[in-house]
């Protein structure tokens, strides 16, 4: 299974001293790779450009203000492109699910200012379910899984993670040793 | 009416400076959240590098430009 221990103490997590993190999840590398695509294709789009100034056999002048506005132009749009790139790594880098034998924490990053920590006792869970969905997920073995509790807490989504089956097992057996843990504080639900 | 060409020197200027707050932003939120760690790095690294590598081609291929000549508009 594609997980990480947490060597070290992370802002969000603020780890209980007897807990355990049995599973740090981010969405599966493919999310990465379509951004990698996208970084590429806006990288070689000016291409086109270049190659029609080339073709036209334009002859700019280095001191002519067309030469500057398109240096400036180019400039700023791949530093632009390279900064969305970098942004949406951010967004895919930040955005994580841990699970531990005593909880479930979700980590949403939205937008630069905008982050969401919600976390879910272990033992609460009621249900859990994989979903792999189309050829691509069933190939690559990645896609969401579902964790349902009984009280009125909504339900977490880990969505595009690898390996869902394996999570969600997982899951389902940390909530099995939390319940024989703590027999009482299940019953209460 | 006549603008110099330094003009859009400073055009681009401001646009780099919300381009620099965006980065800067990233950055905090990278380190802030306790994820600057091998890929973080690795990841910012690269960015801050290709960015600077777009800047010093940017001004070498600016260098012998005259910025106080004047273009007429009208």
């Amino acid at each position: 299974m594609n997980a990480m221990h947490l060597p070290w103490s992370t802002a969000f997590l603020q780890q209980h001293s007897d807990e355990k993190v049995l599973l740090i999840l981010r969405r599966h590398w493919l999310v990465l790779f379509r951004f990698i695509c996208e970084l590429i294709g806006l990288s070689l789009l000016p291409m086109s450009f270049f190659i029609t100034w080339y073709w036209l056999d334009w002859d700019i002048e280095k001191n002519s203000l067309i030469y500057i506005i398109t240096v400036l132009f180019f400039s700023l749009y791949y530093l632009g492109v390279w900064l969305r790139f970098y942004y949406d790594w951010f967004d895919y880098y930040l955005d994580v699910w841990v699970v531990t034998d005593q909880r479930i924490i979700d980590v949403q990053q939205k937008g630069i200012f905008n982050r969401v920590v919600s976390e879910l006792n272990i033992v609460k869970i009621q249900d859990v379910t994989s979903e792999v969905k189309g050829e691509l997920q069933t190939f690559l073995d990645y896609g969401n899984v579902y964790v349902q509790t009984a009280g009125e807490q909504r339900r977490f989504i880990f969505q595009q993670v690898p390996h869902p089956q394996a999570v969600a097992q997982l899951v389902i057996h940390t909530n099995n040793e939390a319940i024989k843990r703590h027999p009482a504080e299940a019953k209460l639900e | 009416m006549s603008i110099p060409y330094y003009i859009f020197g400073i055009i681009y200027l401001v646009g780099l400076l919300v381009l620099g707050f965006f980065l800067l932003l990233n950055i905090y939120h990278i380190v802030r959240y306790g994820f600057f760690r091998l890929n973080g790095q690795l990841v910012t690294y690269l960015v801050l590098g290709v960015m600077l590598v777009i800047l010093i081609a940017t001004a070498s291929l600016l260098m012998s430009v005259d910025w106080f000549t004047e273009f007429t508009i009208f």
